[in-house]
């Protein structure tokens, strides 16, 4: 299920530029920031959907984050499950969150409103 | 090395009918037996007495899987389970039965939800309990 970006501290703003680069999110026009961890069955075919939508779209990136080992940034940015999607627009703001696996026309339509 | 997801599933209904006759019967032993199901399953959950009985008894009939699922989720799942029932166990066989029921009873959600849909309860939690109890030690 995708959502609008709302719920999260900072979700209105840029998320600070520290944390992106903390968490690996390099310069992209578009950023599935993708949280997971090691108990999560439905992970992998979050990867495997971000992953080709990443590989189809240009601009847009894919970045897999263990939530664990961000504890400090799952909690800025109000995750509490495995799996969930952050769409990031080029200047690191949150547009959409999914939690869950989703479609990949559904992610490539919230794509399409931040590029 | 993966795992067969059909056999999970098989495993949670076996599971489900044990904890159902557990919680019917108040059998303080049958609560223990299943404990120490869920502790060889989660040790190795190919080795697990129930995988055993699906790869015999149902696999055969099913043939091979069209995917695979990867273990640590599925060790973790059977390790939550493992410290429900041991709780239920030491609840039944302590003459605590209210404690044996609660327990049972929360085994009993989780497998259901597990072999029902597919729903892996304390995979969903398991960020929620980190952020929790991590929260608590800083």
């Amino acid at each position: 299920m995708i959502e609008a970006g709302g719920g999260a501290p900072g979700a209105e703003g840029r998320l600070d530029a520290e944390l992106l680069r903390e968490l690996g999110v390099g310069e992209a026009k578009a950023t599935l920031l993708q949280f997971s961890s090691a108990f999560c069955a439905p992970c992998r075919a979050v990867r495997r959907v971000s992953s080709e939508v990443a590989g189809m779209v240009p601009g847009v990136q894919h970045v897999e984050v263990d939530a664990e080992s961000h504890l400090d940034a799952v909690r800025a940015l109000g995750i509490w499950r495995t799996p969930t999607l952050l769409v990031l627009d080029g200047e690191g703001r949150v547009a959409k969150r999914a939690t869950g696996v989703p479609g990949k026309p559904q992610l490539i339509a919230a794509l399409g409103e931040v590029l | 090395m993966e795992l067969d997801p059909r056999g999970q599933r098989f495993a949670a209904t076996l599971t489900s009918i044990v904890l159902i006759v557990v919680l019917a019967t108040g059998w303080g032993w049958l609560a223990l037996v299943q404990a120490v199901v869920f502790a060889i399953t989660a040790a190795d959950p190919r080795r697990g007495p129930y995988a055993y009985v699906y790869r015999a008894l149902v696999r055969p009939r099913l043939g091979p899987p069209t995917e695979t699922e990867p273990i640590p989720p599925v060790r973790f799942a059977q390790l939550v389970g493992f410290g429900f029932l041991a709780v239920a166990s030491v609840g039944y066989l302590g003459d605590l039965p209210s404690l044996g029921v609660v327990f049972t009873a929360f085994g009993l959600l989780a497998a259901f939800l597990n072999a029902a849909f597919g729903l892996c309860l304390g995979c969903e939690a398991y960020l929620a309990i980190k952020r929790l109890s991590s929260a608590k030690s800083a």
